[in-house]
């Protein structure tokens, strides 16, 4: 005991045996239900302020545009892209045609031009991110999600 | 001479002796219960599988003075339900009453307009905060949106229009980093 008593000192007696059993309980409990936390991050994906749901219309349309198509074939599990209607296979080449497309833009002295997701509603969204990652990757910052139809009235 | 015969009191001390061991044990059960039973209604972050990228940002979770809303669009079966298209190594589910919208633990389904019209009201109001004087349009309140990888991209697509109708136009996307 502390101070230099012996335990025959202390009157009031604690068995301490039933307080350890439960702790371990508690342990058993922590252990089975931790989870370790995943390293979280985010992309930057802020809407246009002036333009969308509640902007005024685009008075002159630009009618060239980098846009990616994405498609959910249910069948086989898989997403069909297709750049300005050009189907695209491979991450590499789907990088090289949007910095082209958006070099080309630059060089008409059009940098703000971007690239424009346009995915169906099914499309998985972590194809819609890896896209968006592609673009991010490859110094294409400006990059704009087409905004669904509005229901017909 | 009378006689003195010394007699020993009895011994009356009581045994003030207190089992704390009853005690400890109702007090850890106690904890258990209350740890179990916490309320984890208030609770931002719903288990989701984020998708992996490697252009993230840390998130170290600080939220500016204009405060940030945290929405999650998960998968989530009532009880008794099963979805065999689901798992999170990649299944994919199209079942549009599986996925749900959750807000500081409340669950709201975008195709239903009445629920719809509460999560509005609810960004609303978050967007309200984040407004530099009554009337404006544009909030400076920021919107992390942490989906599913598997989550169709229409669930996520509806939660950016609330948000743009609300004014809200500072949209974060939840991402994990690819492993090493």
């Amino acid at each position: 005991m502390a101070h230099g008593g012996s335990s025959e000192d202390n009157p009031v007696a604690l068995n301490v045996a039933p307080m350890v059993d439960i702790i371990f309980c508690l342990c058993i409990f922590f252990m089975c239900s931790f989870h370790f936390k995943q390293l979280e991050g985010k992309m930057e994906s802020w809407l246009p302020k002036d333009k969308g749901v509640f902007g005024d219309p685009v008075p002159n349309p630009i009618l060239e545009e980098v846009r990616v198509f994405m498609k959910y074939d249910a069948g086989t599990g898989n997403v069909l892209r297709k750049v300005n209607a050009k189907p695209v296979e491979s991450d590499t080449d789907l990088a090289a045609m949007l910095v082209e497309g958006i070099s080309k833009y630059k060089s008409l002295g059009r940098p703000d031009t971007p690239v424009i997701i346009d995915a169906e509603p099914e499309v998985p969204w972590k194809d819609v991110i890896h896209v968006m990652d592609l673009c991010k990757v490859n110094k294409l910052e400006k990059v704009e999600l087409a905004a669904p139809m509005p229901p017909k009235k | 001479m009378s006689k003195h015969i010394k007699v020993k009191p009895p011994d009356v001390e009581e045994a003030t002796s207190i089992n704390l061991v009853p005690m400890v044990d109702i007090m850890f059960l106690m904890l258990l219960f209350f740890m179990l039973g916490s309320d984890m209604g208030q609770r931002e972050l719903e288990e989701v599988t984020l998708p992996l990228a490697e252009s993230i940002k840390e998130d170290k979770g600080d939220a500016p003075k204009e405060g940030r809303t945290t929405i999650n669009v998960y998968h989530d079966l009532k009880r008794g339900q099963s979805c065999a298209d689901y798992d999170k190594e990649g299944g994919i589910c199209r079942n549009d009453d599986h996925w749900k919208v959750g807000i500081r633990g409340h669950d709201y389904n975008t195709k239903d307009p009445e629920q719809l019209s509460r999560l509005t009201g609810l960004l609303k109001r978050d967007a309200d905060e984040g407004k530099a004087a009554i009337g404006d349009r544009v909030s400076e309140r920021l919107v992390m949106i942490r989906a599913d990888r598997a989550a169709p991209y229409g669930a996520v697509q509806h939660v950016m229009n609330v948000c743009a109708t609300c004014g809200i136009y500072k949209i974060e996307t939840g991402a994990a980093a690819p492993p090493k």
